[in-house]
């Protein structure tokens, strides 16, 4: 076997692999996911439902913010996937996700 | 480019990680989600880490577990080399697999890109009636025999479904069950060959590699079916040696990590533990930056793992072996208790015994798969 070719493709894909990820790196104006992350307070946003799933009492809908993924706790309002809404409410940070549990919202 | 350091930081513990016997990254994916990371960061850690750990992972499961020669009819092919002395060219043949099929996940990247998503639509009605097939052709490819070691796993993964115990499960099965076959038989490694000492070409290792590329873009993306399964079905597509099963296996564990990370991106499925965090911070990351992380990884974790390879076989040659087995053993039952309790020991404990029957029936151990896929193939039809 050639090592030596072999250690110049593994070479080669470490270089391809350098530059694809310099290429397709996402924005880096990203906030910190972890616990120590932003995700609290007041919030008035407007957004579109990405996703809904069925929770044991309500809807959780997904909507993104600058990119940032989170999960809206719908009790009573109802919600379909494309849905402009606009919320009013309080963010939490809860199992490393960001939870929005809203006041109100109006469909866009 | 600060992030890249997250990437090796990634590969050096998910290497750590595999040369040390029943260590498994998914024990430490909670862990490092507590860790404040942006979603780049987290992905480019956690790729790399998994991918380093599949290459390393060859070492521990080479050299440990070996078998004496009177116990070594129903060996596994890495096993066998090991006791022809062959332990460096086994390696280094698992390593080149998985440097083979990474090269090979970008052309198959572009077909996942163009039709991924259409076969796999397609391929969702089927997945029951094809799980059926593999544990039929399971049992029609072993002994008669094999039916018991079918019937006892099905039996424990009906038990045990609701509790997300994979880790005892498998650890048994696979890990324990060996390494307790290896402890009690006095075996130790032989005199090792430390050069390349190997029949096989770069264009049957291409073969290999594109056979494992092709299985792995069928089967990964299905549940409950093990690279080792797909290795079994390879050798019926093709007549393949000792050192060419080697390649497929590793070929495909390297190609099941790797498309774990595409399903996650192309059709949101969780295919191993690292996606399965991953997914809880997905963003909107793009996939060739996941394959640019992938064909990073591997190409340092292959060179790192193969300038490494001759020391370590010299440290295992060096080391009281049944010591080293021994220390196996407490390890894997103390990683079990911490992680999943005395249910978890329990199962641990099923799970080795019938693993250790299929020992002594000298039927494959892949039989014990039975006890994830018949419990989905319950669920899915």
């Amino acid at each position: 076997m050639h090592f030596a070719l072999l250690t110049k493709v593994s070479l080669a894909m470490a270089a391809s692999g350098i530059v694809l990820i310099y290429l397709f790196s996402p924005s880096q104006e990203q906030n910190p996911l972890g616990l120590a992350g932003g995700c609290s307070g007041q919030i008035a946003i407007e957004a579109n439902v990405s996703s809904v799933s069925v929770a044991s009492d309500g809807l959780i809908a997904t909507i993104y913010r600058n990119k940032s993924k989170m999960f809206v706790f719908l009790k009573d309002a109802l919600v379909q996937e494309g849905d402009k809404i606009f919320i009013t409410g309080k963010a939490s940070r809860f199992s490393n996700q960001c939870w929005i549990f809203p006041e109100r919202v109006e469909q866009r | 480019m600060i992030d890249l350091a997250f990437c090796l930081l990634g590969i050096a513990i998910g290497l750590v990680l595999g040369f040390l016997p029943a260590m498994h990254v998914n024990n430490f994916l909670p862990f490092f989600a507590l860790l404040s990371m942006t979603s780049p960061q987290l992905f480019l850690f956690v790729i790399a880490m998994s991918i380093a750990y599949v290459f390393s992972s060859f070492f521990p499961s080479v050299l440990l577990g070996v078998p004496n020669e009177d116990t070594a009819l129903n060996v596994l092919p890495g096993h066998r080399m090991v006791l022809e002395g062959n332990a460096y060219s086994a390696i280094m043949i698992s390593l080149y697999a998985g440097l083979f099929v990474t090269v090979l996940s970008v052309p198959f990247l572009i077909f996942f890109l163009s039709a991924l998503t259409i076969v796999y639509a397609a391929l969702q009605k089927v997945i029951p009636y094809l799980l059926i097939f593999v544990v039929i052709f399971m049992f029609f490819s072993d002994k008669k025999s094999s039916i018991i070691i079918i019937v006892l796993s099905s039996i424990l993964g009906f038990l045990t479904f609701d509790f997300n115990l994979l880790l005892p499960i498998l650890t048994g099965f696979f890990g324990m069950s060996t390494i307790l076959s290896a402890y009690s038989s006095q075996s130790k490694i032989p005199p090792q060959i430390l050069r390349f000492n190997s029949g096989m070409t770069l264009y049957d290792l291409s073969i290999v590699s594109f056979m494992s590329s092709f299985l792995s873009s069928i089967f990964g993306f299905i549940p409950a079916i093990s690279s080792a399964i797909v290795g079994t079905i390879g050798s019926y597509m093709r007549k393949l040696n000792s050192e060419e099963f080697l390649a497929l296996l590793s070929g495909t564990n390297v190609n099941y990590m790797a498309y774990s990370f595409f399903a996650l991106l192309l059709l949101h499925k969780t295919r191993s533990g690292s996606a399965v965090l991953l997914s809880k911070f997905f963003q909107s990351e793009s996939i060739f930056f996941v394959l640019g992380i992938i064909l990073f990884s591997s190409a340092i974790s292959f060179l790192i793992c193969a300038r490494l390879a001759k020391p370590i076989i010299r440290l295992y040659c060096r080391i009281d072996y049944r010591k080293a087995c021994l220390f196996s053993i407490i390890l894997m039952v103390s990683v079990n208790a911490v992680l999943t309790g005395w249910f978890g020991v329990l199962v641990l404990f099923a799970s080795t015994s019938i693993g250790l029957l299929s020992n002594s029936l000298r039927v494959k151990r892949i039989n014990c798969m039975a006890a994830l896929i018949v419990p989905t193939i319950a669920v899915l039809l």
